[in-house]
């Protein structure tokens, strides 16, 4: 009987590139899901156990791949707090749907004796296939978006950190009368993550 | 030791054995001018004999022939007569140079000896003098103890000699006499006794001075005051009237006991002293004799060095008439002993002036090969400066260019500064216009949209977004398309005659582009067909050459097929990739079964010209002949036959 070997040791990068593949087949199963871009600009790969829908679009690509680089470095740095997919309307950028992800970065050191926590990665794995057919599920209680709309990513950081030159400072795009639905979350015992999700009030979940 | 006949000048033997010698000398070994004369008078002699032997054909006569090589032996007889008897003489040379050098050798011994022992004589001729020096200053010394002593009783007793004998009780007088030795004492502290006051003293002889004569006095007394101890005092204490005689007593007890020790002591002394002279002067005679030796010794030097000199011509004459008797060995024309020989120089400086010419124009060749070089090297350093100058005006000109360029492109920094600050004012102004006309098409006009936007974040957070992102991007899209809908919609309510000539202005535009497109399709189609046409051509004519049919698989990977044309099967076929840009082409093994049979059937050719030659054009061509031998007649002949014409070009 053979045994599969797992490992149970995380470090701070490992987290951070965890987290980011979790934001890259998060963000592209919400654009899927929400029916941003055309369904047939959407590909399927499976990962963790599930049938992922990954665009193809190059324009946005171009957008989503500097952007998650983005990501990875400042959760490596443990600079980022939150990120927040905002769904607006195109014609008036009126804010509809935000997709908010609370990151919580554990005392963990880049290098040393306190850079490493102990879990399962099977566990991390599941916990994030969790969270992703959830979104999937989500789906089914939200209304649909009937204007024209698009997406932007909102970075919650530290107010030392620095942005690349082509990132800008960018308002909180909130939703003044929303509702909130709580999702799943998942931990890597370095990185937690807490996600809620708001509706414009006119667009009231299903549920 | 020495001799002092040896200094005097030669004798009359001597003198005529010496002008014997010399004349004998001068004959055998004659100066260098007189033996020129006599080798020219020989040649005037000659000249007729030579002129006659000048001319060939009487040379070769056997008779004289004959003639001329008994005179010729003859003479060479004579020269090496001549040779061995000067031989002989510089023997005799070298056998007096020897024994002159031993006598300079022996002579110099003796010098070296004559001077140590002269430097040993000095040495205790010094000690000796030293030694005296010693004793004399002691007797000095004494001398002058002595004299001293003596003046005083002189004196003394001069002044007791005028005493009365009354006067010995007076104590005045005898403190006058007392006084005497210590005002001599005194005036000797002052006084010192030079080299002309002691040589006054010392002159004279010792029996010059007789003592002091006293007269026969019959009522005169001596006593003897004071004891001897006293006497070197000489404090004399006279008894009554009675004068004391200092001689009579202790004084002269003392001159025979003492005075003539010391007389004794001075006379040998002096006696060694001139023995002591008379070594130095048999030292001096024998220095005197060295310097003579040594004298002698520089002449005979001298003399040796003149009879060197004297050799060394005489050698110098021997070499010149060695090296004119070669001469006159060498010479054909006068030494015709043996005609081989003659004929085999003849040939030898035949051939040597054939190289001498051959050399000659080599050189000749060599320096104006030379001279060219030098002008191709000044017109190529002409050419270097002509280039270096505009090489220099060159980068002169780039410096400027660079200075404009950089101060152009500081000028377009600064521009396109200007431009992304006027571009942003201008986009945060369509952006606050955007807003504002949508907070103006809202209906409610809610007061709480013109606050300033709400934020989650905080006072320690910051928020960051992408600059340009989807959202954006749509939204400014969808404001172009509203503005042109906007502007078409205007257009269309205002004039629509001129709208319609405008989109017919534009379908007319468009159908000219269409068709110019289509022209270039045909066009590119057309090329393609006559390459392809031109390509099909090549590969026949490339098969009917080589029997190869090529086929380019993949041309990204320079992956071919070459089948031969005389293969039966059809099937073999050998896989090459070929490396762009290199003259690499590795043969493929494609695993399969008819590509192993085939590499089976070639294997011997392949390792011959691929494996040990590295050909595969010579493996291909084997291929082909072999298989070319191996096809079948009948085949042949259904073959197309290839013919051989000449193409002649105009």
């Amino acid at each position: 009987m053979t045994e599969t070997k797992t490992r149970n040791s995380i470090n701070l990068k490992g987290s951070a590139q965890l987290v980011k593949e979790f934001f890259h087949f998060g963000l592209n199963s919400i654009l899927y899901q929400r029916a941003l871009y055309p369904a047939d600009s959407f590909k399927r790969e499976k990962k963790y156990g599930l049938t992922l829908l990954v665009t193809h679009d190059k324009k946005l690509l171009a957008f989503l791949e500097p952007l998650l680089q983005q990501v990875e470095y400042w959760l490596a740095k443990k600079k980022l707090k939150r990120l927040v997919m905002v769904i607006s309307e195109v014609k008036t950028k009126e804010v509809v749907e935000r997709w908010q992800f609370d990151i919580h970065t554990e005392n963990v050191e880049e290098e040393g004796e306190n850079a490493h926590r102990q879990k399962d990665e099977k566990k991390i794995r599941q916990e994030i296939c969790d969270v992703l057919r959830q979104i999937t599920a989500s789906v089914s209680f939200l209304p649909c978006l009937e204007e024209p709309v698009s997406f932007d990513v909102l970075i919650y950081t530290g107010k030392d950190t620095e942005a690349p030159e082509d990132w800008t400072e960018s308002g909180a795009c909130l939703i003044n009368n929303s509702e909130t639905v709580q999702l799943r979350s998942f931990s890597t015992s370095v990185h937690s993550m807490n996600k809620r999700m708001k509706v414009l009030s006119t667009l009231k979940p299903l549920i | 030791m020495f001799d002092s006949s040896d200094d005097e000048g030669p004798s009359d033997i001597s003198m005529i054995h010496a002008a014997q010698a010399t004349r004998e000398f001068k004959e055998k070994f004659p100066l260098k001018s007189e033996t020129l004369k006599k080798q020219e008078l020989e040649r005037a002699r000659r000249t007729p004999a030579v002129r006659k032997k000048l001319n060939f054909d009487v040379t070769m006569s056997p008779s004289f022939v004959e003639a001329e090589i008994k005179t010729v032996q003859a003479n060479s007889e004579i020269l090496e007569r001549k040779l061995t008897m000067k031989n002989e003489e510089i023997e005799r040379l070298k056998t007096f140079i020897q024994k002159k050098e031993e006598e300079n050798n022996r002579l110099n011994f003796q010098k070296t000896q004559a001077e140590e022992e002269l430097r040993r004589e000095k040495y205790q001729n010094n000690a000796k003098i030293a030694r005296t020096n010693l004793e004399l200053e002691k007797w000095q010394t004494i001398g002058k103890k002595f004299y001293t002593w003596f003046n005083i009783a002189k004196s003394q007793l001069e002044e007791v000699q005028e005493l009365n004998g009354d006067d010995w009780e007076n104590p005045e007088k005898i403190e006058k006499i007392n006084q005497i030795s210590r005002e001599f004492y005194k005036f000797l502290e002052n006084n010192q006794f030079t080299e002309d006051f002691v040589d006054q003293l010392a002159a004279g002889s010792i029996q010059s001075y007789c003592g002091v004569e006293f007269p026969v006095r019959q009522n005169m007394k001596t006593e003897c005051v004071r004891g001897s101890e006293q006497l070197n005092s000489t404090e004399l204490k006279p008894p009554g009237n009675e004068r004391y005689n200092y001689f009579d007593r202790g004084g002269r007890y003392n001159r025979t006991s003492i005075d003539y020790e010391k007389d004794e002591k001075i006379q040998r002394l002096l006696l060694e002293n001139s023995v002591l002279k008379d070594n130095l002067k048999i030292v001096k005679g024998r220095s005197e004799r060295s310097m003579i030796i040594e004298e002698r010794n520089r002449s005979l030097e001298v003399e040796k060095d003149s009879l060197q000199n004297r050799l060394d011509q005489t050698f110098g004459e021997i070499e010149a008439m060695r090296m004119g008797q070669a001469r006159q060995i060498f010479n054909i024309d006068n030494c015709p002993e043996n005609s081989e020989k003659y004929l085999r120089l003849i040939d030898r400086i035949n051939g040597l002036l054939i190289e001498n010419k051959r050399l000659e124009k080599d050189f000749e060749a060599a320096t104006s090969r030379i001279t060219k070089m030098d002008q191709d090297l000044k017109n190529a350093e002409r050419r270097n400066s002509h280039l270096e100058d505009v090489y220099s005006n060159q980068v002169s000109k780039f410096n400027t260019l660079q200075k404009e360029m950089e101060d152009v492109q500081a000028k377009y920094d600064t521009s396109l500064e200007n431009f992304e600050e006027v571009a942003a004012k201008l986009k945060e102004a369509e952006k606050k216009i955007e807003e504002s006309s949508v907070i103006s098409t809202k209906s409610d006009g809610d007061s709480t949209l013109l606050a300033a936007p709400p934020t989650d974040a905080g006072n320690s957070t910051q928020i960051f977004h992408m600059a340009s992102n989807p959202l954006n991007l749509a939204h400014a899209e969808f404001q172009d398309q509203e503005t042109k809908k906007r502007k078409l919609s205007e257009l269309d309510g205002a004039e629509d005659s001129e709208a319609k000539r405008i989109r017919q202005e534009k379908i007319d535009e468009l159908e000219e582009q269409l068709q110019m497109l289509e022209r270039e399709k045909n066009v590119i189609e057309d090329s393609y067909k006559l390459h392809k046409d031109l390509a099909n051509k090549f590969r026949q004519i490339c098969i009917a050459l080589t029997g190869l049919q090529i086929k380019l698989k993949d041309a990204e990977e320079g992956i071919c097929t070459v089948q031969s044309e005389y293969e039966e099967t059809n099937q073999g076929q050998f896989v090459f990739k070929c490396f762009y840009g290199t003259t690499r082409i590795d043969m493929l093994d494609v695993n399969s079964d008819s590509s192993a049979e085939m590499i089976r059937k070639w294997e011997p050719l392949m390792k011959k010209y691929i494996g040990e030659r590295n050909s595969i054009p010579a493996f291909l061509a084997a291929m082909t002949l072999q298989l070319e031998q191996e096809r079948e007649f009948d085949e042949t002949m259904h073959e197309r036959t290839h013919t051989f014409s000449v193409y002649h070009e105009d």
